[in-house]
């Protein structure tokens, strides 16, 4: 047909795929098995297919996969024969957006339709986002083409052209696709149905399917690769053949290897004038039809290539697959309902978002950074331990009088001997020191008065902590003796919540106890009220606001809860204090607060809490001056920085078109 | 017996939860807003949403991590929060060629992150490429959590760590390592410790009930949109009875 | 809707646990505390699972042969749960992993962590110059300057008897408070999503 030289032995142009050798008479088609070249065929075809298979059958399914989705090999190992709908394809997503729909109760999922309709728009937008670009390292044994199909889908590519040219047509089979599907059905099988529809509708009846357009040889994935391959099967679907240009773009691999592609050497060829190249000539759509036409009339004649001066050797498309006249309306302004338009928003978001460059990137320099904390680290390890080599850069003991710390003294005063008290061990390991420091003062003198004290954690590693803190109070306390170990208290804030109410209910052992609710220490205990004091140790303010909350109700006006809680949760923590209900009867704040109950008392600080004063003092000053001076420092810069920087769009501009 | 203050306290509590759910099901179906239109612009969401369309191009992976609410305590909520965020941002990257890590500080936190998982991965319907691995428990106490989940962020082929759950001020481990690896850390949390920690150490931090707002900001849909709205409504509820009390109190109307 | 049982359960709980709370009546605390019960057992339950998840973590990372770290994770993990069981807790040996292993290592990271925001906080102007960012390392600076004493002069006296109590407890406890109701709404809508069969993390 294309007049190209071809071997002797080809059956086929391989050029314009033409048959080159005339089927005789009797030379009955024989079957063959095509199973292996259903890979080739085009996706549309793949889908029109699938549709009439499916339709032969039954009604898709939310979800069903089909033929058409087209992933096997996609994935390694089995997964591609799931028959899950492929994710690559956003309108699998659309499916998937459909059953995180299902999410919501049915009740709820009833009451807004519309509201769904915009969640699988915007499921849409997200899922197309990411498959836009290309993974540079594929370690998935996944066909290029298979991304770059997913890149821009069928429906996208549709909804592209009209988000893009607003005069543009939306043609029916396209309006239908997408205005008559209602939100829960299948948006998989809207676009390949439209388009079948679009081809039944010009037909004549009866004839669908009878025109098969000519194969195109070249293998699936280079034509898949061609970034028109949807603007070629919009034009298959209106036009209902291939034109020529089309067919020349798709055999790239022989391109590649080295041979000139028809296009090529029709290009190479010079054109004498007058004659328009053939991918011209297709363009003419009143020549097509008028070429449609006479051959309605007689035999078709071949004019080139080796069959030329045969009759009827090819069949021609019929008179019955195409319609005469005016190839598909294209004219008329674009109507959109509200929720095209908002779709096709979405799309022309997600494509600005994704060409749109991110703000310079203030990530910070990796061997910067070594140094820097490096640095800070040493200067701090420095400042921590100098003071024991230079006396003179011992920070003095503070002389603040905390009121709270005076009402803790006060609640401890009132505990009578040997009366019950609940001591919650509640922090983490990591801040022992603090809380040691700050809380021993005060078990020292509830220990002194003999109270029954009853220790307790909310912390896995409580009943280490427990005897780790009495340890540390003095080798003379023993567990069972001085104080009981009850562990860990699991639950949160329920196992709280019940503890102070039944305590009996939870806890019907703790380790080395066989009857812990008769010993000395329980027996007189129903519930949290029974004792005469709570102290919480704690670093946490979601700790001690869940004593507050949940204990606290329980305790009653005669039982106090008294607080020892790091500086960190001062401010969260204080109101309970401060507030006229005094939730929380006293807090020993820190190392501070302990320093200040300890001054209270009068007694003398001991030379360990001397230095651990003077070491905190030390690395927070040198903190506070190495954030200061670094600080000012980096803060010109960055301002420099910023001055400096390329116009890219910033943070805010991001925000303001996201707006 | 009942005291009637401890009556009245709980009806009222009681009736504000249900008004709440109320307004949560009538905003459902009258309004669901939309990041960009009906939702205030938040700098960190519109950058982490980028970051996870560029991961999944890159071919680099997600980390995401849920702290170490107890699941019997109030905080886990903001745990439930991230991992409304991970099911969106895991559907949206489960065809990326590294599978999305969630790590956790709790055991329950650990099973509701696998379950999570394979919920996403099951939506985008890649159910095969989901493994029970991709959901990991990095350490039970808070540093030793902190300590594994900072191992994960600062991994090579992590580009994008999400911190959203309950956290203390181990977080800047965790975003400190992240950031050390050039990978992006936006993070937020309910405590409010571990929320001035990440304002300071994070690229880009989520402050006060931001976290919260992570599922309708990534479209995780549901009531996501609408429980924002609500929140809205009953904040502009709580300035004013706020106000008005504080005014009641200062003229003497309340004792 | 997918897992109805598993949904339906977690729904019926956490309205009997709600109403319970907040209506003392003696039918509704009753079960809300059967609950309650069956809850603390299972967070403890779920510490034995946290165990195992962490295990197979790193179990798949041995397999993989590049985890040497991960080997004496799982070896460390399960000889003190096993020392554990079998001594009970605040025993003799278990005092010990906890003095010389658990509570160092710890203490150690917090040192770290110290050094982290440090670091993070010299980076913050660099990062994001602005006014926000002044304000932010100006109160830090304050407030540790307000909590120390400083070799030679003590404790600065306005500082530390009146800037700092009053930036603690005023400016940042509202701020604070201002965060916690956003945090409680957070927390109830995130609740009721739950309870309304929206959320459901425990459905797959």
């Amino acid at each position: 047909m294309c007049g190209k030289p071809n071997p002797a032995d080809a059956e086929v142009c391989r050029y314009c795929h033409a048959r080159l050798k005339p089927i005789q008479p009797g030379d009955l088609p024989q079957p063959k098995p095509t199973g292996a070249l259903e890979a080739m065929l085009p996706p549309w075809i793949r889908e029109l297919r699938a549709e009439s298979e499916m339709e032969e059958e039954t009604l898709p399914l939310p979800g069903e996969k089909t033929e058409a989705d087209g992933s096997e090999g996609a994935f390694p190992e089995g997964e591609s024969a799931s028959p899950e709908p492929d994710a690559d394809d956003p309108l699998a997503a659309l499916w998937a957006e459909e059953e995180e729909d299902e999410d919501l109760p049915d009740w709820l999922k009833s009451l807004g339709t519309e509201e769904e309709a915009s969640a699988v728009a915007a499921l849409a937008e997200e899922q197309a986002a990411p498959s836009a670009g290309e993974p540079p390292e594929a370690a998935e044994p996944k066909g290029a083409a298979e991304e770059e199909e997913s890149a821009l889908p069928d429906w996208l590519a549709g909804e592209q052209s009209a988000a893009e040219a607003e005069e543009a047509v939306l043609p029916d089979w396209l309006a239908e696709g997408v205005v008559a599907e209602p939100a829960g059905e299948p948006a998989e099988a809207a676009a390949p149905k439209g388009a079948a529809e679009e081809e039944e509708n010009a037909l004549p009846d009866g004839s669908v399917g009878a025109y098969q357009p000519p194969l195109v040889e070249a293998p699936s994935e280079s034509l898949s690769a061609s970034p028109f391959v949807e603007s070629e099967e919009l034009a298959e679907a209106l036009l209902g053949e291939t034109p020529d240009w089309l067919q020349m773009l798709a055999p790239e691999e022989e391109s590649a290897s080295g041979e000139k592609s028809p296009a090529e050497e029709e290009v190479a060829q010079p054109l004498t004038e007058g004659e328009l190249p053939s991918w011209l000539e297709a363009l003419r759509p009143v020549a097509a039809a008028t070429s449609v036409l006479a051959t309605d009339e007689e035999e078709p004649v071949e004019t080139q290539g080796p069959l030329a001066g045969l009759r009827g050797v090819i069949a021609p498309p019929t008179l019955t697959t195409l319609r005469p006249g005016k190839v598909g309306v294209l004219g008329g302004k674009l109507k959109l309902s509200d929720e095209e338009e908002r779709q096709a928003r979405i799309l022309q978001d997600l494509i600005a978002e994704s060409s749109r460059p991110l703000p310079p990137s203030s990530l910070p320099d990796k061997k910067e950074q070594k140094v820097l904390r490096w640095s800070v680290g040493l200067l701090m390890l420095l400042a921590a331990f100098l003071p024991f080599f230079l006396p003179f850069l011992r920070a003095p003991l503070p002389r603040r009088v905390l009121p709270a710390a005076i009402a803790a003294q006060r609640l401890i005063d009132d505990v009578p001997q040997g009366a019950p008290v609940l001591v919650a061990v509640d922090y983490s390991p990591a801040f022992s020191a603090e809380m040691e420091a700050a809380a021993a003062p005060l078990v020292t003198d509830l220990l002194a008065k003999h109270a029954r004290i009853v220790a307790v954690s909310t912390q896995p590693t409580g009943p280490d902590l427990i005897s780790h803190f009495f340890a540390a109070l003095g080798s003379d306390y023993r567990e069972s003796e001085h104080y009981l170990n009850l562990g860990y208290l699991s639950g949160g804030t329920a196992g709280l919540y019940a503890f102070a109410r039944h305590p009996r209910l939870v806890f019907g052992y703790a380790a080395g106890h066989d009857r812990i609710w008769n010993t000395s220490f329980l027996s007189t205990i129903h519930t949290a009220a029974d004792f005469s004091l709570v102290l919480v140790i704690t670093e946490d303010p979601e700790t001690a606001r869940a004593w507050v909350e949940q204990v606290r109700p329980a305790l009653g006006e005669h039982t106090p809860l008294l607080m020892v809680i790091s500086t960190q949760a001062e401010p969260l923590v204080e109101p309970y204090y401060e507030t006229a209900s005094q939730q929380v009867g006293g807090i020993v704040t820190g190392i501070v607060g302990g320093l200040a109950y300890e001054a209270i008392r009068g007694r003398p600080l001991t030379a360990a809490a001397q230095a651990q004063w003077g070491a905190y003092s030390n690395i927070a000053l040198m903190g506070l001056m190495i954030i200061a001076g670094a600080g000012l420092v980096n803060l010109v810069l960055g301002w420099r920085e910023r001055r400096n920087a390329p116009t890219l769009p910033q943070d805010e501009d991001l925000d303001d078109e996201e707006a | 017996m009942i005291s009637l203050t401890t009556g009245l306290t709980g009806v009222l509590g009681l009736a504000f939860v249900v008004l709440f759910a109320l307004l949560l099901v009538v905003l459902r179906v009258v309004k669901e807003p939309r990041p960009g239109r009906d939702l205030r612009p938040l700098r960190a969401f519109t950058h982490l949403r980028h970051a996870v369309n560029l991961t999944v191009e890159s071919g680099k992976r997600l980390h995401i991590s849920v702290g170490r609410g107890e699941i019997t305590h109030p905080r886990v909520a903001s745990a439930f929060a991230g991992l409304s965020a991970a099911h969106k941002m895991v559907e949206l990257s489960a065809a990326s060629d590294r599978a999305a890590i969630v790590t956790a500080g709790t055991g329950p936190l650990g099973i509701l992150a696998r379950s999570t998982l394979h919920s996403a991965y099951h939506t985008a319907g890649h159910t095969g490429r989901y493994k029970a691995i991709y959901g990991q428990v990095s350490g039970l106490t808070p540093f030793s959590y902190a300590a594994g989940a900072a191992f994960t962020a600062g991994a090579d082929d992590v580009a994008v760590n999400f911190l959203a759950g309950s956290f203390g001020p181990e977080v800047a481990l965790i975003a400190e390592n992240g950031e050390r690896h050039q990978a992006l850390t936006v993070g937020g949390s309910e405590n409010i410790a571990a929320q001035a920690v990440l304002y300071a150490a994070a690229e880009e931090s989520l402050i006060g009930e931001e976290v919260f707002a992570s599922g309708a900001y990534l479209q995780a849909g549901g009531l996501h949109g609408t429980s924002l709205l609500t929140q809205d409504i009953f904040r502009w509820l709580l300035v004013v009875v706020i106000l008005g009390g504080a005014l009641a109190k200062l003229v003497g109307v309340l004792p | 809707m997918k897992a109805p049982v598993a949904t339906a359960v977690a729904m019926a709980v956490g309205i009997v646990v709600l109403v319970g709370y907040f209506i003392p009546l003696s039918i509704f605390t009753g079960l809300r505390m059967l609950l309650l019960q069956w809850a603390i057992i299972l967070a403890g339950a779920a510490l034995f699972v946290g165990m195992v998840n962490l295990s197979q973590h790193h179990w798949a990372r041995i397999r993989a042969r590049r985890g040497v770290g991960s080997a004496w994770l799982v070896f460390s993990l399960w000889a003190t749960f096993f020392i554990t069981f079998y001594f009970a807790p605040a025993s003799l040996p278990t005092r010990w992993l906890f003095d010389a292993i658990l509570l160092p290592a710890s203490v150690a990271l917090l040192g770290v962590l110290a050094v982290s925001l440090t670091v993070a906080a010299v980076r913050l102007p660099r990062r994001r110059p602005g006014l926000f960012t002044i304000l932010f390392l100006t109160t830090t600076v304050l407030i540790l300057l307000g909590s120390i004493g400083i070799p030679g002069v003590g404790s600065l006296p306005f500082v530390s008897n009146l800037l700092r109590p009053w930036l603690a407890q005023v400016p940042a406890a509202a701020g604070a408070r201002g965060i916690l109701l956003g945090v409680a709404l957070g927390t109830v809508a995130t609740g009721l999503r739950i309870l309304l069969g929206s959320d459901r993390p425990y459905s797959e």
